[in-house]
């Protein structure tokens, strides 16, 4: 294949058999609608209204030389427009195109671009006599080259302007508005795009169509249109980007950093350029965005230092492009975003870069980078900021915890522990004696808990340091510190070998609520008799085991381990412990078992005797409790005797605990009747208040109010006056009760017709006199009236 | 205490007997006027926001490629604002009696609850019976509103319906039809569309007429205010058109539009014959200054045209116009009463050599006068008629084009194509050269059928063309002024198109 060849003009005999405008020479098989298009593109008017042969010299009118592409066929079409003064018939205005057409521009090209074309010496701006003209093959190079263009470029130092017009022409390529070039000498506008297609490389040049001269550039078709001063359109700014070369004005947008690259590099170094970045292309790009990439790593291996921006491009762009390139380039176009300033890659994108290198996999990039977060993290951290982890797999490893070591010696307590989170979570295992010599040397009371308590957590060897170091500390500290969330953190497998610690840390950890009492106990008793410490148990010690009551089943515990040998401070705290005793309740079963301990102890025996009697006073008194409990429900009443006679015999605090527990007994009791016989004054007094409470309508206990209602008949409490009215005025309470509570209290009585009977008759009477009193004939009966 | 136990039950029983009533009055009133109370405070919220930065409800969302402008209130925010109006009203109603029902239940659960209890009952009461009434009332509320919303969005569509049919009539009766001169459009433009008058504002507004983005005026994102009709002035922004894209310079819709194409072969005369009928219009423009104003419609007229009558001098040979779309030149023609914008197109001879050329040439479907310009000298039958001398002095003048009938048959087929009726339309056969030739005995028809022998030519124009008029002119300038043939070509060609031009005798 090779360029066909056209020419046109105004003739009087041409192709197509008219005079006028018309092909008049052509390479055969030119397809019509080329013939039309070329047609079209390459109308040329002189920027002048041509007035006549003497008024007009055509040699100094523009060349219009185009590049484009037909958009029927996709035909490249390069055309050379010449002003060629009158026609056949006389008129002026009349032009010359010599047009070559091709469908393979990649081989008729060559190597040369389009706009080298300009000044070839086959152009022909006259026609032949011919009219079928040959192809051309390999047409030879005009009067560009790039020596030329750099010289055009240096005079005018273009260093402004350039990379404004190339980011212009990129856009314009990429579909946004086409460039307008404004400069009163058409040949300065070629160099220009000369310039432009030489710094955009063999295959976007080949892409950027051109002209340079269009007498009507507001329709003009090309990326990039040559038109003279004065000629620009109506409204061109809405429309194109303007280079007003003549007036020095500019669409003052940004540079696109590859045009920065490309006119950075300039005309002369840029096919170097441009063959490494090929190497880099995957194949899919299509505007300046996506060159820019490939361009900045072979800019980069080029030796240029990349911006920031550049190098943020080209980390965004190598974790996925790299799927498409060989591993070694892939390695090359990460070692050239390694080979910039640390700074200028952020830690997420060192991170993609990361997984990249060990992607492909290239360990000493991987080294490097792993090495280069590392010592990015623990920088941070020791200014305080937050690091993310960084799993380690390389020998940075070792780097990482050296430096790690060396940052937590000068650590805050707040960034030691960011520190050794970060070396967990990074896989960094820093060595134990470096962790106990920081715990030894560097913490202390003197530090806030909660950082103590976190740095701590993080490593038993840091616990070890910490405790070697509160071992020479006066116990109050001691004390204080483990009291608190440090204490928290340790074990007894951290206290091991350390008695007087470990014997503190079990009281803090009784007085906190972490461990029973009574297992502290035990655990200090053996630990002082491992080391041969008397006495094993003190009434200090229980005192701060127990600071208040000691439970009933604790105590009856204790009561194993005293011995005729313990002190008398033990004693004394014993019976401290038991004499407290009938204050307390005694309806649960620890009581029980504490006095069936308790009964034949000799701690009785060992006690003082007005220590002692209550004690055993009471001592007799809880099982009849007990049994009163269990079995007063069941009818056995027999033992509500017993208690009433105990309570006759007894002395005040027995009394006091009779007084507190046979009420709640008795309201068990069934039937309550006989129960209550002999009941002292005080007892039945305590046992109605019971009532009062228990029968008030807001409780409303149906099963009491019936045997309540049941003993009010009873002989045995007709004999008690006293109790008997009190049992009527709490029985009164019923009265208030809601109609639902009275119908279940009725109901309950179902099983006794006498019963029910006689607390319907009740009931009917209550509401007689509660119906008078509405009325206001007389005022009910005060209770016990 | 017997006595006085009764008394502090009176005393209670009065106490409840107050405030029970109290505490239910109260929460009425509370309830049932605030309700309606909190929905227009609401609605002032919506409506009247006191942060201008506060984000406005979400209105409608508007289709891919709608215009750059700001939605009218009422095709779509006012019916968004009501429902954010609506939504918060209840939200505030909710808290509203969230807050009732926690003040009544704290009276019911304190220490106090003896004295506060009465209070509580009422209040419950009373928020019951007040929220009922509130609701009704703040329902009515919000129906009259959404009334008012629905009846003032009706209104407004009705009114900018109205507005567009009334421009419309407007255009007709004035007879505005509006086209696109720029190449490769042609086409008959319904509306123009404008720029942003904004200076820097890069927005255009494809159809700025009455509709959602305004009634009488529309707001550019920018925030600049438009004009939507023309007959509100919108002509004096810059126009484009709709279809291309391209501006139209010449303000279009400000006057009704004269299309005039002129075709024939190459080298017939027709681009020093729109010469001249310009440098005419110019001179009557100067000559009566105050009856007739001639401006060029745009920039491109005017580069091309403002030298135009240095180029009718005889010596000076007119240029070979470029085989490429015209662009039209147009020119405003002003009189007292009357205006017009007056669009000539010349297109190159070479397109009406063939009829798919001549398909291209769009603007020969928008027009109702044309004129045909014929070179006699290119016409062989009357060529060979003359002496070897004439022949010799006229030889550099004469065009070597085909035969006018050509040009003729393939134009008027395609305009009839185009859809023009030519059985409305005019045509104006124009001989160009009449400075070179003798004139001749006869009428100019009789004259081209008998000596050029373009008598098919002659009777098929009469035929087809509703009138004919066959001219011959020589468009030249001397001593200041054109050929008279040109002003009476002129007179024929725009009679009747309302342009007011000066009569013959002046």
């Amino acid at each position: 294949m090779a360029f066909q060849q056209l020419y046109y003009t105004s003739c009087e005999h041409g192709l197509e058999g008219y005079s006028g405008y018309q092909f008049i020479a052509i390479t055969p098989g030119v397809r019509p609608a080329v013939l039309r298009e070329v047609e079209e593109r390459t109308v040329y008017e002189p920027p002048h209204w041509p007035t006549g042969p003497d008024q007009n010299d055509p040699e100094a009118d523009p060349v219009a030389f185009s590049y484009g592409m037909s958009e029927v066929t996709g035909e490249t079409i390069v055309a050379r427009g010449v002003s060629a003064g009158t026609d056949y018939s006389g008129r002026p205005g009349n032009y010359f195109v010599h047009a070559l057409v091709t469908g393979t521009p990649e081989q008729d090209f060559g190597s040369l671009l389009p706009v080298e074309l300009w000044g070839a010496e086959f152009w022909r701006s006259t026609p032949d006599a011919a009219t079928e003209l040959p192809e051309l093959s390999g047409p030879p190079p005009g009067a560009i080259d790039r020596p030329g263009v750099q010289a055009f470029l240096d005079a005018r130092e273009a260093e402004g302007v350039l990379p404004e017009l190339l980011t212009a022409v990129g856009r314009a390529m990429a579909g946004e508005r086409p460039v307008l070039v404004v400069t009163s000498d058409v040949t300065e506008i070629v160099w220009w795009i000369a310039a432009v297609s030489y710094l955009l490389g063999d295959r976007l040049a080949r892409q950027m169509t051109f002209t340079t001269y269009s007498h009507r550039p507001g329709y003009s078709r090309y990326h990039v249109t040559g038109v003279l001063p004065g000629r620009l359109p109506p409204e061109a700014d809405a429309s194109f980007q303007i280079f007003d070369l003549a007036a020095g004005r500019t669409p003052a947008d940004s540079v696109h950093p590859l045009a920065a690259i490309l006119v950075s590099t300039g005309v002369m170094a840029a096919p170097g350029l441009w063959q490494q970045a090929a190497a880099f292309a995957p194949g899919a790009e299509g505007g300046m965005d996506d060159w820019l990439p490939p361009v900045a790593v072979a800019a980069g291996l080029l030796g240029r230092r990349l911006s920031q921006s550049e190098t943020d491009t080209v980390a965004g762009w190598l974790p996925d492009a790299a799927n498409r390139m060989p591993t070694g380039l892939a390695d090359m176009s990460l070692g050239v975003a390694l080979a910039q300033p640390p700074e200028m890659l952020s830690e997420e994108q060192l991170h993609e870069l990361l997984d990249l290198a060990r992607r492909l996999p290239t360990p000493p990039r991987a080294e490097a980078l792993e090495r280069l977060l590392a010592e990015r993290a623990i920088a941070r951290i020791t200014r305080g900021e937050p690091a993310a982890p960084v799993p380690l797999a390389s020998p940075a490893v070792q780097a990482a915890r050296d430096l790690a070591i060396g940052a937590l010696d000068a650590a805050s307590p707040q960034q030691a522990l960011a520190l050794l989170k970060w070396a967990a979570a990074s896989g960094i295992a820093l060595p134990e004696t470096e962790l106990e010599r920081f715990g030894r040397t560097r913490l202390g009371p003197d530090i806030p808990e909660r950082e103590l308590a976190g740095l701590v957590r993080l490593h038993p060897a840091i616990r070890r340091g910490l405790l070697g170091r509160l071992a020479g500390e006066p116990p109050e500290v001691t004390r204080a510190l483990l009291s608190g969330p440090v204490g928290t953190q340790l074990g007894e497998e951290d206290l091991e070998g350390q008695p007087e610690l470990t014997e503190l840390w079990l009281l803090e950890s009784v007085a906190a609520g972490r461990i029973r009492s009574v297992t502290a106990f035990d655990r200090i008793v053996d630990a002082r008799a491992a080391v041969q410490r008397s006495p094993r148990v003190d009434a200090a010690l229980l005192s701060m085991l127990w600071p208040h009551d000691c439970p009933p089943d604790e105590l009856a515990e204790l009561l194993g381990v005293l011995t005729d040998a313990d002190a008398p401070d033990v004693l004394h705290w014993f019976a401290a412990q038991l004499g407290s005793v009938p204050a307390r309740g005694m309806a649960s079963e620890e009581w029980f078992a504490l006095a069936q301990a308790l009964a034949g102890h000799q701690v009785l025996d060992m006690l003082p005797e007005q220590d002692a009697r209550p004690v055993r006073n009471t001592i007799r008194v809880l099982p009849l409790l007990h049994r009163a409990w269990l079995e007063g429900p069941r009818g056995n009443t027999d033992l509500f005797g017993e208690l009433f006679g105990e309570y006759a015999r007894a002395d005040a605090g027995t009394r006091r605990l009779l007084e507190r527990e046979l009420p709640r007994l008795l309201a068990r009791a069934t039937p309550l009747g006989r129960a209550l016989r002999g009941c002292p004054g005080d007892l039945a007094a305590a046992f109605c208040r019971e009532l009062d409470d228990r029968l008030a309508p807001m409780r409303s206990d149906t099963a009491l109010a019936r045997r309540v209602f049941s003993a009010s008949g009873h002989p045995d409490v007709m004999a008690q006056p006293a109790l008997s009215e009190r049992m009527a005025a709490a029985l009164e309470q019923v009265r208030h009760w809601s109609r639902h509570d009275l119908g279940a209290l009725a109901q309950s009585m179902d099983d006794d017709a006498e019963l029910a009977e006689s607390f319907r008759k009740w009931r009917k009477a209550r509401r007689a006199e509660q119906s008078r009193w509405r009325r206001g004939w007389t005022r009910p009966a005060e209770p016990g009236s | 205490m017997q006595v006085l136990y009764p008394f502090l039950a009176l005393l209670y029983l009065a106490y409840v007997a107050c405030a029970v009533p109290i505490g239910a009055i109260s929460a009425f009133a509370a309830y049932s006027l605030g309700l309606p109370v909190a929905y227009f405070i609401s609605l002032g919220r919506v409506l009247l926001p006191q942060d201008p930065e506060q984000p406005r409800p979400a209105g409608p969302k508007l289709p891919p490629g709608a215009d750059p402008a700001v939605v009218q209130y009422f095709y779509g925010p006012a019916v968004a604002d009501a429902r954010h109006a609506l939504r918060t009203a209840y939200q505030d109603c909710r808290r509203y009696w969230r807050w009732g029902m926690r003040i009544t239940a704290s009276t019911l659960g304190e220490d106090r609850t003896i004295l506060t209890w009465p209070f509580g009952i009422g209040t419950a009461i009373g928020m019951t019976a007040g929220t009922a009434l509130g609701a009704v009332a703040t329902a009515g509320c919000a129906c009259v509103h959404l009334l008012a919303v629905g009846i003032s969005a009706a209104l407004v569509r009705a009114a900018g319906t109205v507005l567009r049919i009334a421009d419309s009539v407007v255009l007709r009766v004035k007879n505005i039809r509006m086209i696109c001169t720029n190449p490769d459009c042609y086409q008959r433009v319904p509306y123009p569309g404008y720029e942003c008058p904004r200076e820097g504002c890069p927005r255009r507004h494809q159809d700025v007429r009455p509709g959602r983005f305004g009634i009488l005026r529309r707001r550019c994102q920018c925030g600049e205010p438009m004009k939507t009709l023309l007959l509100f002035g919108s002509a004096g922004m810059s126009a484009f058109c709709p279809v291309c894209g391209h501006a139209l310079e010449h303000r279009p819709g400000s006057a009704p539009e004269i299309v005039l194409p002129l075709f024939g072969t190459a080298g017939a005369g027709k681009t020093r014959l729109l010469l001249s009928m310009v440098v005419q219009l110019q001179l009557w423009s100067r000559e009566r200054s105050k009856r007739l104003t001639v401006e060029f419609g745009d920039t491109a007229t005017k580069d091309r045209l403002e030298g135009a009558s240095e180029l009718l001098s005889p010596e000076i040979a007119t240029g070979h116009t470029p085989p490429e779309l015209p662009r039209a030149y147009t020119i405003r023609l002003a009189t007292r009463k009357r205006r017009r914008l007056l669009h000539m197109f010349d297109a190159a001879g070479e397109f009406y050599y063939s009829t798919t050329r001549i398909q291209e040439l769009g603007f020969l479907g928008q027009a109702r006068t044309f004129i045909l310009v014929i070179d006699p000298l290119s016409v062989d039958a009357f060529w060979d008629r003359l002496l070897p001398e004439q022949q010799a002095d006229l030889k550099a003048v004469r065009s070597a084009a085909p035969s006018p009938d050509l040009a003729y048959q393939q134009a008027h087929q395609e305009i009839e194509a185009m859809g023009t009726r030519l059985r409305s339309a005019r045509l104006a056969v124009v001989f160009s050269r009449a400075d070179l030739i003798e004139e001749p005995a006869a009428d100019v028809a009789a004259w081209a059928c008998g000596e050029l022998g373009l008598g098919n030519l002659v009777r098929s124009a009469r035929l087809n063309f509703s009138q004919t008029c066959f001219f011959r002119t020589a468009a030249v300038m001397t001593g200041g002024a054109v050929h008279e043939s040109i002003p009476a070509l002129m007179r024929w060609v725009l009679a009747g198109s309302g342009a007011d031009l000066p009569e013959e005798s002046s």
